[in-house]
């Protein structure tokens, strides 16, 4: 059954009892969390109970339906909608505006802001959720995200953004949500792994079923390596240190050049004994270190993450430096001190390699570059990416570039994956440009001096045709490059 | 000899003007990163998995 619940201001999402049974659903504090969270954006809540939430279902079937207490198979789901959209009935639909005629998936999709589900489990009941960020007050920045397929009313539609849920607390604690939301949006994103299930989840980590009670005692990082290793991922727990010496990355470069490569982390804070998923950050145009923490690296640019924090909200920024309110310790990012990344198969270049091989490189230049190592204040970026996303990127870039380094670029052997490192002045980027870019092979070995397929400015390009094994080689480009375009990571912007 | 046969099946080959780097340059530059990037990487590498052993028993809720 469909309700509609109108909302002019915060206070009406305390309507939803009208809607649903506010103990079952745990109301008050639901409605405290849209009221805190939820932007002013919302003009309508579409209320769909019974629902079946395969999530939900899957902690039901295996301990919810075993306790001596009563708890409902059927969840609840929120549908948030833009101002201006309502619901009317006979027959039942979607409307905006004055618009009398029944609406397509395609325009009803333009108000859609994305759902909750609720669990009909009294406390902490906010299960599977996606919505669009746009829908928080929060959340600005750069995201991994993606399109949730959603059925509703007869409307097929997509709900934008990253995985959350408030953890059950007893067949499910934090890592295991933040598992859960990183491995979803990997089944949702790429064809490639399955869909595992909260259930699923609280089970994996194990080498024997943990039953009902096992789970509401923790999970270590090793049972969350295995988790993330039986959907077919191969995660790599990278650790905060002793502070690096000259040229090697920082834990932070790391995270940041595993985020701009489109890899949601599992965030580890030993010291609160908690795990988050961190899905993007905020970026500023100037530094934000002073003095010797400055490196000249993208993350010297980071102002917050944006975290998947099932104590808190989709999206939520955390800033570089922790603060004190009242008793209580304002999350930060120094508080995550270990993640794990679940990569690829593919990807045997860490990032600390690449940025230790972009550094050599800089300081030390190959002949024809030497102006990247003339004291320019340069700053280095790397990420990930496919080789078909590097090749669509040359065919965007194509009328800059002469023909035969196009035809080049578009046709050098490469494996599935690839490092891209991007030198450029802060003006530069800025500006959206860059000094000089190099392709890394993302499956070489860090025992190989040379794992580089390209190295090019506006000047020329030197060229290692690794597959073919063809000694190095330059070109001088004909004329100047009028400008190089900084390649486009995958995040979005909001 | 055989480095042109390589060219010949390498998608350079249609480059205009590809100059091959002077071979004492290249090994010059390989030796460098050895002692260089290939030897930092091995010592991250070693302490970065023994950070890494270290924590990887702590329990999270």
């Amino acid at each position: 059954m469909f309700s509609w619940l109108p909302i002019k201001r915060a206070a009406d999402y305390g309507r939803l009892t009208q809607h649903l049974s506010p103990t079952e659903f745990g109301l008050q504090e639901v409605a405290d969390w849209l009221q805190t969270h939820l932007s002013t954006e919302i003009g309508g809540v579409l209320v769909e109970h019974p629902y079946v939430d395969k999530d939900y279902r899957s902690t039901y079937y295996n301990f919810y339906a075993k306790k001596g207490a009563a708890y409902s198979p059927h969840s609840a789901r929120l549908h948030l909608f833009k101002k201006g959209w309502d619901c009317q009935e006979d027959p039942l639909r979607l409307t905006t505006g004055a618009s009398v005629e029944l609406l397509s998936d395609t325009e009803v999709q333009a108000g859609y802001l994305g759902f909750l589900t609720l669990r009909p489990t009294r406390i902490q009941t906010i299960g599977r959720t996606v919505i669009d960020p746009r829908a928080l007050r929060s959340a600005k920045g750069w995201l991994i995200e993606h399109r949730h397929k959603v059925h509703v009313m007869g409307y097929r539609l997509q709900a934008n953004g990253f995985p959350f849920m408030q953890q059950h607390g007893d067949i499910a604690v934090c890592a295991h949500t933040a598992c859960w939301a990183v491995l979803r949006h990997y089944s949702e994103r790429y064809s490639l792994y399955r869909e595992v299930l909260v259930h699923d989840v609280s089970k994996l980590g194990r080498e024997f079923d943990p039953g009902g009670l096992l789970p509401s005692l923790g999970i270590t990082a090793r049972e969350a390596e295995r988790i993330f290793a039986a959907v077919g991922t191969f995660p790599l727990l990278v650790s905060d240190g002793e502070p690096p010496k000259d040229g090697q990355a920082r834990f932070h470069d790391e995270m940041l050049a595993y985020l701009e490569s489109g890899f949601p982390l599992f965030g580890i804070q030993i010291g609160r004994q908690h795990a988050v998923a961190v899905v993007g950050y905020r970026r500023e145009s100037a530094p934000q270190v002073r003095g010797n923490d400055y490196h000249g690296r993208a993350w010297d640019y980071v102002s917050h993450l944006l975290l998947i924090d099932d104590n808190h909200h989709p999206y939520m920024p955390v800033p570089r430096a922790g603060r004190k309110v009242g008793d209580k310790h304002k999350p930060c990012i120094g508080d995550i001190d270990h993640f794990i990344v679940p990569l690829p198969e593919k990807m045997f270049l860490p990032a600390a390699a690449a940025f230790k091989f972009a550094d050599e490189i800089s300081a030390n230049p190959p002949e024809h570059f030497e102006d990247l190592g003339d004291g320019k204040d340069l700053v280095t970026r790397c990420f990930v990416t496919t080789t078909a996303s590097w090749q669509r990127f040359v065919r965007e870039q194509m009328s800059l570039f002469q023909p035969d380094f196009g035809r080049a670029a578009l046709e050098l052997t490469m494996p599935q994956f690839v490092w891209v490192v991007e030198y450029a002045t802060p003006q530069q980027r800025a500006k959206g440009q860059v000094h000089a870019r190099m392709l890394l092979d993302a499956t070489a070995s860090t025992r190989e001096p040379l794992p580089a397929f390209l190295l090019h400015d506006r000047k020329g390009a030197l060229w290692l045709d690794r597959a073919n094994r063809v000694p190095m080689q330059y070109q001088a480009f004909d004329s100047k490059v009028r400008t190089l375009r900084e390649m486009a990571s995958n995040l979005r912007a909001y | 000899m055989e480095d042109k046969t390589k060219l010949e099946s390498s998608p350079l080959r249609r480059i205009k003007n590809l100059q091959p780097v002077d071979p004492a340059k290249v090994a010059a530059l390989e030796t460098r990163l050895k002692q260089s990037y290939v030897v930092g990487m091995t010592e991250y590498a070693r302490s970065a998995r023994l950070r890494a052993e270290a924590i990887r028993d702590k329990v999270l809720y």
